[in-house]
């Protein structure tokens, strides 16, 4: 009897603590899409998703017009080539792959850890006994440049699904607002309170919609590059030390960045300057 | 002859002193600047260019100049100092976010 009391009062409270998780990080992605649908209000909501585009029309027009012949195409072309020679291994570990971008990066139960689209792949390879990729090689990013141009369309769902995620989410929300480097700046003072000014001769692209289009060929690299390659960037430029690709930093800063754009659609890879 | 043989000998005391005095300043200094700036990438509020400006002084010291080494000391000191005080001073901002996203 008791054991079937513990049994039901537990199965109730369940779903109520799981639904606080995800209440407090909808709640923050909720204020911060309002936030920028009212600060630009003519812009859509899924537009945000072009990042400084949807906000530069000149730079919008040189935009597409790079868009009608990527630079990227060769890479999702050697992505699609690594896919398909390990293609079998690739389909058990993400299943419905290679569209699954759109549910990375995601809380690992196991691990106890934030795990990124990248560091799933090395992970899936190393249980199958292959090397793991370089985190700033280009096969890797190949590799999910195919995957994200497949799940194109397919509307970002980032879940919290225990208090130690939503630990993660709470730090990553934690290193995006904090003050760091020489020049004290925080991620927010240029892409919430100055999105859309001028910085020298480029716009200040809004937070919402900026990791939806990664893997990202930026014309200042040459070449496509990884969301923490960006995140070592933007540390660099306030005069922080950057921190290490895919490391606990990054990918809890990336869980938070992600889960604000929740109902976007992928559009990566993508051009950037 | 002696007296000169004195005077050289001094100047040379003066000289051996006053290196090895640098030496010892550069070498303590070097000591706690990288103490501080440790702490600093294992608590996470490094600034970019400390490690840079050691590294210039230890180039320093290498090629003599201890007087440039102990500058440059001072200097990635200074930017421990204040990195852990942003550090410290984040930490007691109970609430970071701002206004906006209450």
């Amino acid at each position: 009897m008791r054991l079937s009391v513990l049994l039901l009062s537990a199965s109730l409270i369940a779903p109520l603590l799981w639904a606080d998780f995800e209440h407090n990080a909808g709640a923050d992605k909720e204020h911060i899409q309002n936030y920028f649908t009212q600060k630009f209000p003519t812009v859509e909501l899924q537009d945000f998703a072009n990042g400084v585009y949807a906000l530069d029309p000149v730079a919008r027009e040189n935009w597409e017009a790079i868009e009608e012949f990527p630079p990227y195409e060769v890479n999702i072309d050697e992505g699609e080539i690594l896919w398909h020679q390990h293609a079998s291994i690739y389909q058990q570990c993400f299943p419905g792959g290679p569209a699954v971008k759109q549910h990375y990066p995601q809380w690992n139960t196991e691990l106890a850890t934030v795990v990124t689209l990248e560091m799933a792949i090395n992970l899936c390879r190393q249980q199958h006994q292959l090397e793991a990729y370089d985190y700033m090689a280009q096969a890797i990013n190949n590799l999910v440049a195919y995957m994200a141009y497949h799940s194109r369309g397919q509307t970002i769902a980032i879940t919290i699904p225990s208090s130690q995620a939503e630990h993660a989410y709470l730090a990553g929300k934690q290193f995006y607002f904090t003050r760091r480097g020489q020049l004290n700046f925080a991620c927010n003072h240029c892409h919430f309170d100055n999105a859309g000014k001028r910085l020298r001769s480029e716009s200040l692209g809004p937070a919402l919609g900026q990791t939806t289009s990664w893997p990202t060929y930026r014309n200042k690299w040459g070449e496509l590059g990884p969301l923490h390659r960006r995140y070592i960037g933007c540390n660099r430029q306030v005069r922080a030390a950057p921190f290490a690709v895919q490391s606990e930093q990054y990918r809890n800063l990336e869980y938070f960045h992600t889960h604000m754009n929740n109902g976007l659609a992928i559009n990566g890879p993508a051009v950037r300057r | 002859m002696q007296l000169k043989w004195t005077i050289c000998l001094y100047l040379i005391c003066v000289n051996v002193y006053a290196q090895t005095h640098d030496q010892f300043i550069y070498s303590a200094k070097l000591v706690e600047v990288n103490t501080l700036h440790q702490h600093a990438l294992q608590h996470n509020y490094a600034w970019r260019d400390t490690s840079n400006i050691i590294t210039q002084a230890k180039n320093a010291a290498t090629q003599g100049d201890f007087e440039l080494a102990v500058q440059l000391l001072d200097k990635a000191k200074q930017e421990c100092q204040l990195s852990r005080q942003q550090a410290a001073q984040q930490n007691e901002l109970v609430d970071l976010v701002p206004y906006y996203l209450k």
